[in-house]
């Protein structure tokens, strides 16, 4: 593979060149990385994948086609040119397109976003890695499932105006659920970690950190629907605030009158405690300095102390109201679940307190480790549903004093984050459906519970 | 070709490999979208790669790549990883025997949609999205049209090689009314972008979005000031369109046999159905018979062989309620000494195949959504999917539909809306006391279905027919 910097932008170039339209936008992404899963203790699953994809775009007025492919050889890149141009042709024009990117000058990370150790890794290392996780979980005597991952990955966008954008990149992770075979009535226990230094990932860690949780998650009980006090893991928190931002970060929500921040601009919406904004360009984060239109990510301030502020728009979304993009436009490769724009590097502020504290001032709670299978139930009211797994306590006197079964809850994550009693200090990223989060533990005051499974 | 990937078959057995098998697949899609009158989206997307597996030492190793020129590296690559697998290790893997198969399969096609042009497309979505703008408070509408081809070789080191080309393609709208307090929204035919099938343009022309788009339209404004369902336990009438996922989260998840035994445990969780209860476990009521069946004429996961050369086939896997069978491949098969079910399909060249559901079918009864409504007293009648949610090991669950009605005494009554059922899966399937007739049965194919790391995305069916079950909790 040899996806440096200038070979992708002249393989850009090569594209824009043969378009036969007014303008023209091309794409290229490529990953190359492996990912070990492991079962039982043991590597049961075990690839690696290289692939590198061009979209080309063309407007022929304000007629848009696009065409993507990963056959990058001559032929493949004419066809695949040739291919958008013929769809643009056989469309209506867009009054919504304004023209793509115009050469603007990019910031950069504010860290490093390629890191050697990572993408020289290969599956000797992450092998390595496995074994190590399971080995740590299994000194206690628990059985790990879970998986590690590492890889470079390369976006570029060029315009037929003059805009050339360029990122190449290391991310990572490890992540495990432990339980421990053969003895009934334990649970399982979870711990993730993402990063872009492989050599960070302390698989060790990993697997006790597992390990602990599962060790206290025996002979669960079941708990009463109602509503109570919880504390969230920032794993928890991360999943929630993917799912606000999808259903109200975004000009597309906005516009429609479905999210939940119509009209509330410099309004308090959520409690004071809480600031959310996307940031691109903070380290911490898995930042690309420029959208899938290659223009410069801004950073914008969602929610400040509580109040609303702006959100997030592509080029389309902008031109609806005659503004200019933020620079939050979705690849054109996107899961077709996901519309174009959304907030791919979230941030939430931290506060004060660890979760140790936040437990301890907790005179009747639950401490929730991990969230699974969260759905929108209303759109608009911010409503989810969704169940907790490998670990969730009932907090009594300021301590974990038994396990509880897993819990389905169904609550508006804009309620629930309208009062916020303790912010957590220390910053967790994680992956989402479309970018990431990086975020803090929460305690809320009400959070609702609508039933319980039997494990 | 064949050769070719013959060869690296052979090359992986030289380097070690006491099983391997290599496929090349070349897949295209062209995919539409319209929203509110606009053409927001038309994308042709084509993908070629190789993806090699391979067993050495007795563990598991996968590479894939789009560069075909390093195609021997590629297979090296998979032994690397395999041998690094070998590190964990207990027993090796062991293959359950499938026929050694030389054959092609092909869908077949009555309409090509290669000879339908895009812009023929376009129109059909453009005045279903009119009709759907003609109801006033509709705020946005979006029409979508996908087609799927896949060219698939593959060849493993038992012999075989086959040949495959598989059509699909599919629309589905969606109407979206607010109101400034309240969203709602309808989709037609079915939610997740529509209705899908392995077939030729016939399939989408058969789906009639003009005419369906209007109602779709008009429910979604009329939901705005419809009642809130009631809580409480009923009888719930689902229609066929919403039980697909029913069938699908929580007993078509719940017998892959992968997840089963643990090997999905760090993601998408394990199974309530346990190996113990197969033959015994009471899954639903004597009403419930559920199948897995790639052969079906249609079906959006039929094919001719799965992604590990096993011949498709037909599987009773509940029968008249009682769990009898798992969705296998030929390692887990051979762990538990069951068949092969040829369940196995990767999402892609680059992907290594995973136990996936095909067409998993609830099979149809001997009543109907008439007659189940008129000795109906009270309950509700619930339409297309909206909100899923099962926990970890398929057992608790929530789901809502788009759309509600009363059922009052026999009739159907005022239209209800934010609906939402709850429950666990085997006190569910066994409150089920009618399923309607083949008449009303019909095969939908849902083109979105996530499993595994990293992520696969599958194009699968359920044939389902409307079906009543009793004393469900709502709310």
């Amino acid at each position: 593979m040899n996806w440096t910097r200038q070979t992708i932008l002249d393989l850009l170039q090569q594209a824009l060149r043969q378009a036969a339209a007014d303008e023209a936008e091309a794409v290229f992404t490529a990953q190359n990385y492996g990912l070990t899963r492991f079962a039982g203790s043991i590597i049961h699953q075990n690839m690696s994948e290289e692939d590198a994809i061009l979209s080309i775009r063309v407007a022929r007025g304000q007629r848009l086609g696009a065409c993507a492919t990963n056959q990058l050889d001559p032929e493949g890149i004419r066809a695949a040119v040739e291919q958008a141009v013929a769809m643009a042709d056989l469309t209506e024009p867009n009054p919504d397109f304004c023209g793509f990117a115009r050469p603007a000058p990019l910031d950069e990370v504010r860290g490093p976003v390629y890191v050697e150790a990572t993408a020289a890794a290969g599956p000797e290392e992450r092998a390595d890695y496995a074994a190590r996780l399971i080995g740590a979980a299994g000194r206690s005597g628990f059985e790990a499932a879970g998986a590690i991952s590492n890889g470079v990955y390369v976006t570029a966008v060029a315009t037929s105006h003059g805009q050339a954008a360029y990122q190449m990149e290391t991310r990572s992770h490890g992540l495990t659920v432990v339980n421990r075979p053969g003895q009934a009535g334990f649970g399982t226990g979870y711990a993730e970690k993402y990063g872009r230094d492989f050599s960070a990932l302390n698989p060790e860690e990993l697997g006790e950190r597992a390990a602990q949780i599962s060790a206290l998650n025996h002979d669960p009980e079941p708990l009463p629907p109602g509503e109570y006090t919880v504390v969230l893991s920032a794993e928890a928190v991360g999943l929630l605030l993917y799912y606000l931002s999808w259903m109200g970060f975004h000009a597309r929500a906005v516009q429609s009158r479905q999210s939940f921040l119509t009209g509330r601009r410099g309004q308090l919406v959520l409690d004071p405690k809480l600031s959310i904004w996307d940031d691109a360009l903070d380290g911490a984060g898995y930042g690309i300095p420029f959208d899938w239109e290659g223009r410069p990510k801004q950073r914008v301030d969602i929610i400040r102390d509580g109040i609303a502020g702006d959100v997030v728009y592509d080029s389309f979304t902008a031109a609806r109201e005659g503004r200019a993009s933020t620079g939050h436009a979705l690849s054109p490769l996107r899961d077709r679940y996901y519309s174009s724009p959304l907030p791919e590097h979230l941030y939430m502020a931290p506060g004060t307190a660890s979760l140790e504290e936040m437990i301890a001032s907790t005179e009747r709670g639950i401490f929730i480790n991990h969230l699974w299978y969260v759905r929108e139930v209303h759109f608009g009211k911010t409503i989810v549903t969704g169940m907790t797994r490998d670990g969730t306590f009932l907090i009594e006197n300021g301590k974990i004093t038994r396990a509880l079964n897993n819990l389905r809850f169904t609550q508006s994550i804009a309620e629930a984050f309208r009062q916020v009693e303790m912010v957590g200090k220390d910053l967790h990223l994680a992956e989402q459906y479309t970018g990431s989060a990086c975020v803090p533990a929460l305690k809320l005051p009400r959070f609702t519970i609508t039933g319980s499974s039997s494990f | 070709m064949s050769q070719w990937i013959e060869d690296l078959v052979a090359l992986a057995t030289d380097m070690g490999a006491t099983y391997a098998d290599v496929r090349l697949v070349e897949r295209s899609s062209e995919l539409i979208s319209v929203w509110s009158g606009k053409l927001e989206e038309l994308l042709n997307h084509s993908s070629r790669g190789l993806g090699v597996r391979v067993i050495v030492d007795g563990a598991w190793g996968f590479a894939g790549s789009s560069d075909l020129s390093r195609a021997k590296e590629v297979v090296a690559q998979a032994v690397a990883i395999a041998r690094a697998s070998a590190r964990t290790r207990r027993a090796p893997v062991e293959l359950a025997p499938i026929p050694v198969v030389r054959d092609r399969w092909c869908t077949p096609v009555r309409i090509d949609p290669r000879g339908v042009s895009i812009a023929e497309r376009v129109d059909l979505l453009m005045a279903a999205d009119a009709e759907m703008a003609r109801v006033p408070g509709v705020t946005q509408r979006k029409g979508s049209m996908g087609v799927y081809y896949t060219h698939q070789l593959f060849a493993s080191s038992e012999g075989s090689l086959i040949e495959q080309s598989i059509t699909e393609c599919g629309a589905g709208l969606v109407a979206l009314a607010a109101d400034g307090n309240e969203v709602q929204h309808r989709s037609y035919p079915a939610s997740f972008q529509g209705d899908y099938g392995s077939a030729g343009y016939e399939y989408v022309l058969g789906l009639d979005l003009p005419g369906g788009a209007r109602q779709c339209a008009e429910e979604a404004v009329a939901l705005l000031s419809a009642r809130e369902a009631e809580p409480g336990p009923t009888t719930l009438i689902i229609d066929g369109s919403m039980l697909t996922l029913m069938v699908h989260e929580s007993i078509g998840h719940a017998l892959e046999l992968d997840r089963v035994l643990g090997s999905e445990a760090s993601y998408a969780g394990t199974s309530f159905a346990t190996p113990e209860k197969l033959g015994r476990l009471r899954y639903g009521s004597p009403q419930v018979t559920i199948t897995a069946d790639a052969t079906l004429p249609h079906g959006l996961s039929t094919f001719g062989y799965d992604d590990e050369g096993a011949p498709a086939r037909r599987t009773v896997l509940i029968d008249r309620g009682v769990l009898v069978n798992y969705l296998t491949s030929r390692e887990t098969a051979a762990q538990l000494g069951l068949p092969v079910t040829g369940n196995m399909r990767a999402d892609g060249w680059q992907r290594t195949p995973l136990i996936r559901m095909t067409n998993v079918n609830l099979e149809p009864g001997d009543s109907s959504l008439e007659e189940m409504i008129a000795t109906t007293d009270r309950g509700l009648y619930m339409k297309t999917v909206n909100t899923y949610s099962i926990d970890d090991k398929r057992l608790n669950f929530t789901f809502s539909p788009e759309i509600a009605w009363e059922i009052r005494s026999g009739r159907l009554g005022d239209m209800v809306k934010n609906a939402r059922f709850s429950g666990m899966t085997p006190e569910f399937w066994n409150a089920c006391d009618a399923v309607a007739g083949p008449d009303e049965w019909h095969l939908w194919g849902i083109p979105v279905c996530g499993k595994g790391e990293p992520g696969q995305i599958v194009h699968l069916g359920h044939g389902t027919a409307p079906a009543r079950f009793q004393n469900i909790q709502v709310g």
